[in-house]
């Protein structure tokens, strides 16, 4: 790819360029996800070191579109606030359809702090496992795990309003 | 009992999160910016390798006119020596001789590996070339009618030196 093979890029980017765009998006959003993509792979074409020995080529992906998240989101400073309203008796999902309750667990993690939104980005959408998303995420494994627990509880808190907050889903 | 519904619940629901999401991807415009990128580079890529080309090929004429003029300068040029070069394969060397050379010094950039082929050019250097190479120009003063020596240059086939000897008239 690095010598200009047309075919060998379009393989590469066909393969890998969906899951980052994917992890931009929850990320930090649509918006942005484009530029991440492309310089991701831009920094591949442009001559970035991948080692085959030291893990797959699609987690080195992921670690230079961190990198440009992880830029991003300083910029932006993003963050929300870790505080969240705290949940009632009801489960939060009892009265919401599966197309609301889609679009209300997207908006939720939209609003988790950035360390708990990439624990559920990596470990739940991705399906990515432990070990690997704490190579990612440059954390021990526990770490993850206590990330993903927290960020499953904040998720459950947010979540709880959306029995009267949700637009009913057309089409 | 409770909680463990609500996270059994949160879990079907990033699951269908994760398969909506599954049709996300990048817009056409960002693979057009990238391919445009990718030609850039074989566009570079092939420059640069015209350009190598045509350096080897400067070189390797400029040795074979080196090495001609040599040959056809009776007082200057002189017989090839006796022993062929230990360097690289497939070298050619000139005719056989009695005269004294050096054994070849490897030159610095000599690591390239050596193609199969090559060509031994013989060439007139400065006497201080010696000098360079860690041999002193002792025969100079007893040369005394030159300031240049004669030397052996293994010259592989992509126009590259490979290794000198210094040959004593």
């Amino acid at each position: 790819m690095r010598r200009g093979d047309e075919a060998a890029f379009d393989q590469l980017y066909a393969a890998h360029h969906p899951a980052i765009y994917r992890y931009a998006v929850r990320m930090c959003g649509a918006a942005a996800a484009d530029d991440v993509v492309q310089e991701t792979f831009s920094a591949l074409l442009q001559g970035a070191r991948y080692d085959p020995a030291r893990g797959t080529l699609a987690a080195y992906l992921f670690g230079v579109a961190r990198h440009h998240i992880l830029k991003r989101i300083a910029i932006a400073d993003q963050e929300s606030p870790l505080d969240v309203d705290p949940p009632d008796d009801t489960t939060p999902f009892d009265d919401v359809s599966r197309g609301q309750t889609v679009d209300s667990v997207r908006a939720a993690i939209d609003t988790l702090p950035p360390v708990y939104r990439e624990a559920i980005v990596l470990c739940e959408l991705h399906e990515m496992d432990y070990a690997a998303a704490a190579a990612l995420m440059q954390v021990p494994i526990g770490t993850v795990r206590s990330r993903l627990h927290r960020a499953k509880a904040l998720l459950c808190a947010r979540l709880a309003p959306t029995r009267v907050q949700v637009k009913v889903r057309h089409g | 009992m409770d909680s463990q519904r609500e996270g059994l619940r949160l879990t079907d629901a990033l699951r269908a999160v994760a398969a909506e999401d599954g049709a996300l991807s990048a817009s056409p415009a960002v693979e057009q910016r990238l391919l445009a990128e990718v030609r850039s580079i074989a566009g570079r890529r092939r420059r640069r390798t015209a350009l190598s080309t045509i350096a080897a090929a400067v070189v390797a004429v400029a040795a074979a006119a080196s090495w001609t003029m040599t040959r056809a300068t009776p007082s200057r040029a002189t017989a090839p020596p006796a022993n062929p070069p230990s360097v690289g394969a497939g070298a050619s060397p000139p005719r056989a001789s009695a005269l004294q050379a050096t054994p070849f010094l490897p030159l610095p950039y000599s690591g390239v590996p050596m193609s199969e082929g090559g060509q031994l050019v013989r060439l007139e250097v400065p006497r201080s070339a010696l000098v360079s190479f860690g041999l002193a120009p002792v025969d100079g003063a007893r040369a005394g009618t030159s300031d240049t020596v004669l030397a052996d240059v293994l010259v592989g086939e992509d126009g590259l030196a490979r290794a000198v000897r210094f040959v004593q008239p």
